[in-house]
């Protein structure tokens, strides 16, 4: 200690140490984890400290980089030079770097060989090598290593090619989760067996956004999870899943006559959406005894008769007889006139407790839509009633005077009686002339709702949302409904 | 010490135990706010606490900061699992709500220490084994080194630049990936 001084200079001198390195004193596994909430640049930029520094970052167990790396050689040797498993390695294109797939192919082995937990690599834009392989003929193809120890791959490629590991490279032995997205496959076959037959353990498999994959057989005894998003081109999807609880396939068969066929006898929740545009899909569902939750099925109000659209949803409801949950979407063109009313095509619907309802009725009366769909399901339990919201768009002008959608009116005549409806939720209520007189004629019929609960489009004020609330006071007739009323981000009115 | 792990509250809250710092002042605590300390509730487990605990890495003046923290923490922890246990009313909520600030608050005040004693809870922090102590501390170091250069990091510790101008110039090569 410094000599001379009173008490108080020796404290405080002590208090700064007075020359004490006491930090580069701290044994390796405490510097690690200061160095940890540091963020992976900051923390390797410790190593230019001083020679006690120089390998701590490579103790971290998770490293988040970024930017693709431009030097791969070096990203790989730093890979290579450390023991330390990885429970985290994840690669992001935000911070810049071209996503060249040979240098990408080049540090990728170290990756493999680090990670014990999840491993991510995204390239969000599409990659220059991919247009470039576009216009000369296919190259530009990764070349994905086997991750023998990783439990989630997370890798979106901006439409570059994926090689996956021959049978020789080994198992995903412990890889739970894989997600895929924006990559072309050269033989999409190849991918089929890796889920087949090397993932021991694979429950949760996503597919987003491949290109030229033309059919797709998802065969696997351990999933339990499956989402199938815009795999452009698939004309014949079959998944065969003994143990699968949840399949969402959206916009995927976008060729001429799709097939379908999938065997999933487990399966709970099962959302649907079709393919954009005029496609007859022949879709074969094996026995599903548990499903419970049916989604997104959508049918046009307005329209031609025997749209495909419509069709298919259709089929889906007949094939059910009950499940808990559905969630239907109700669709309304701006301009209907030359339209036929299709309503009468939808003539069945499973048994159902729950039904959430949305509807886009783009300035048109919704009324006789919405209450043909409701008398077929008067058994409910709940219902969720959720409107386009005006968040991204303009208003939609009210359709005028003349428009067809003013023709059907039984609605506001029939008797309806939903005895045993209790709980109620409306969402983006804007208070439109439509939407008031949809929920005054709901009201009248829900005599057991015991809940109630609205929340106001974005674009109600809350001078507005005030008068709104007591015009639906005003409609509820039953005592003793509890009732929640939101205006933007939730609050309470 | 026949109470240990019972699920008999009141013989929980009455069991003390004796903590016993390097320079042997000896401090009594009740055995929630002990185990806090994984290396405590060990030793408890295990049986060996009686005539107390000897802790040698630990001065009294650290001792009585860490159970300072331990205690208002214990009260915390207790406080958590009673109202997870009833149901989750707003008005329980909102009281969660202000104990969190509450304890926000002690933690910010707690932290108010110099620089030697902060390192004196780390190490005591990981030698205890209380992981809540632990965080807390290494992010005070944490949030006083981020966005800052080699150079303001050493005169901020006291560290020597021991690296040779070349050693500088080969890491900057080898990392140079991390900063594109």
């Amino acid at each position: 200690m410094e000599p001379g001084g009173g008490g108080q200079i020796a404290a405080a001198i002590s208090g700064s140490a007075a020359g004490v390195d006491r930090l580069s004193a701290l044994p390796d596994d405490l510097l690690a984890q200061i160095l940890r909430p540091l963020g992976t640049p900051d923390a390797i930029r410790t190593s230019l400290v001083s020679q006690r520094w120089r390998r701590v970052w490579s103790l971290l167990p998770e490293l988040h980089v970024p930017s693709l790396p431009g030097d791969p050689i070096r990203f790989r040797d730093a890979l290579a030079a450390h023991q330390v498993r990885l429970r985290f390695l994840q690669v992001l294109s935000t911070g810049g770097g071209t996503a060249d797939p040979k240098s990408i192919s080049i540090w990728l082995p170290a990756a493999a060989a680090r990670v014990s937990g999840n491993f991510a690599l995204v390239v969000n834009q599409i990659s220059p090598a991919a247009e470039a392989a576009e216009e000369e003929g296919w190259d530009g193809i990764v070349d994905l290593p086997c991750f023998q120890d990783a439990t989630g791959i997370m890798i979106r490629l901006g439409h570059l090619g994926l090689a996956v590991p021959p049978p020789a490279a080994g198992v995903f032995a412990r890889l739970v989760s894989l997600r895929l997205e924006c990559v072309w496959f050269d033989d999409p076959s190849e991918l089929e067996d890796v889920i087949a037959s090397r993932c021991p353990c694979l429950q949760h498999l996503r597919l987003c956004h491949t290109l030229r994959m033309y059919t797709l057989t998802v065969s696997s005894k351990t999933l339990l999870k499956m989402e199938l998003e815009e795999l452009q081109g698939v004309w014949e999807l079959i998944v065969d899943t003994p143990e699968l609880r949840e399949l969402i396939v959206s916009r995927c068969l976008l060729d001429d006559d799709p097939i379908a066929v999938i065997t999933a006898p487990r399966l709970e929740s099962l959302e649907w959406k079709y393919s954009a545009g005029e496609i007859d899909e022949s879709v074969e569902l094996g026995e599903m005894l548990h499903l419970r939750s049916l989604g997104k099925l959508a049918f046009f109000v307005y329209g031609l008769h025997d749209l495909s659209y419509n069709r298919t949803t259709v089929q889906f409801l007949q094939r059910f007889r009950a499940i808990e949950t559905l969630k239907l979407m109700l669709g309304y063109l701006p301009e209907i006139n030359i339209f036929q009313y299709l309503m009468e095509e939808m003539n069945v619907l499973p048994d159902l407790a729950i039904l959430h309802l949305m509807v886009d009725p783009n300035g048109h009366a919704f009324g006789a839509g919405t209450f043909h769909v409701l008398k077929m399901c008067t058994r409910i339990r709940k219902l969720i009633l959720e409107l386009s919201g005006s968040s991204d768009l303009e208003e939609p002008n009210a359709c005028g005077t003349g428009c067809i959608c003013a023709q059907q009116t039984n609605w506001q005549s029939e008797e309806f009686l939903f005895a045993r409806l209790q709980e109620v939720e409306i969402r983006n209520f804007r208070g439109s002339d439509h939407e008031d007189s949809v929920v005054k004629r709901l009201f009248e019929s829900a005599t057991a709702m015991r809940k109630l609960k609205v929340t106001f489009d974005v674009s109600v004020t809350e001078s507005k949302a005030r008068e709104l609330c007591h015009m639906f006071e005003s409609f509820v007739t039953t005592p003793g409904v509890c009732m929640d009323f939101r205006y933007r981000n939730h609050t309470k009115v | 010490m026949a109470s240990a792990g019972s699920g008999d509250e009141k013989a929980a809250a009455a069991a003390m135990i004796t903590l016993i710092s390097s320079d042997n002042e000896k401090f009594e605590v009740t055995e929630a706010t002990a185990t806090l300390s994984q290396t405590i509730r060990h030793m408890i487990e295990d049986g060996c606490t009686d005539g107390g605990v000897p802790l040698p890495n630990v001065t009294s003046k650290i001792l009585a900061r860490v159970i300072e923290y331990c205690k208002k923490h214990a009260t915390a922890a207790a406080g958590e699992e009673g109202s997870s246990s009833s149901f989750s009313d707003a008005a329980f909520l909102e009281v969660d709500r202000a104990f969190l600030e509450e304890l926000e608050e002690f933690d910010d005040a707690f932290l108010e220490v110099d620089r030697a004693t902060l390192f004196d809870l780390i190490l005591a922090a990981n030698y205890l084994d209380i992981k809540g102590l632990l965080n807390l501390t290494c992010q005070k170091v944490a949030d006083s080194v981020k966005g800052k250069t080699p150079e303001q990091i050493r005169e901020m510790y006291n560290i020597v630049n021991d690296l040779t101008p070349e050693e500088e110039a080969e890491i900057r090569r080898e990392t140079q990936w991390a900063f594109e």
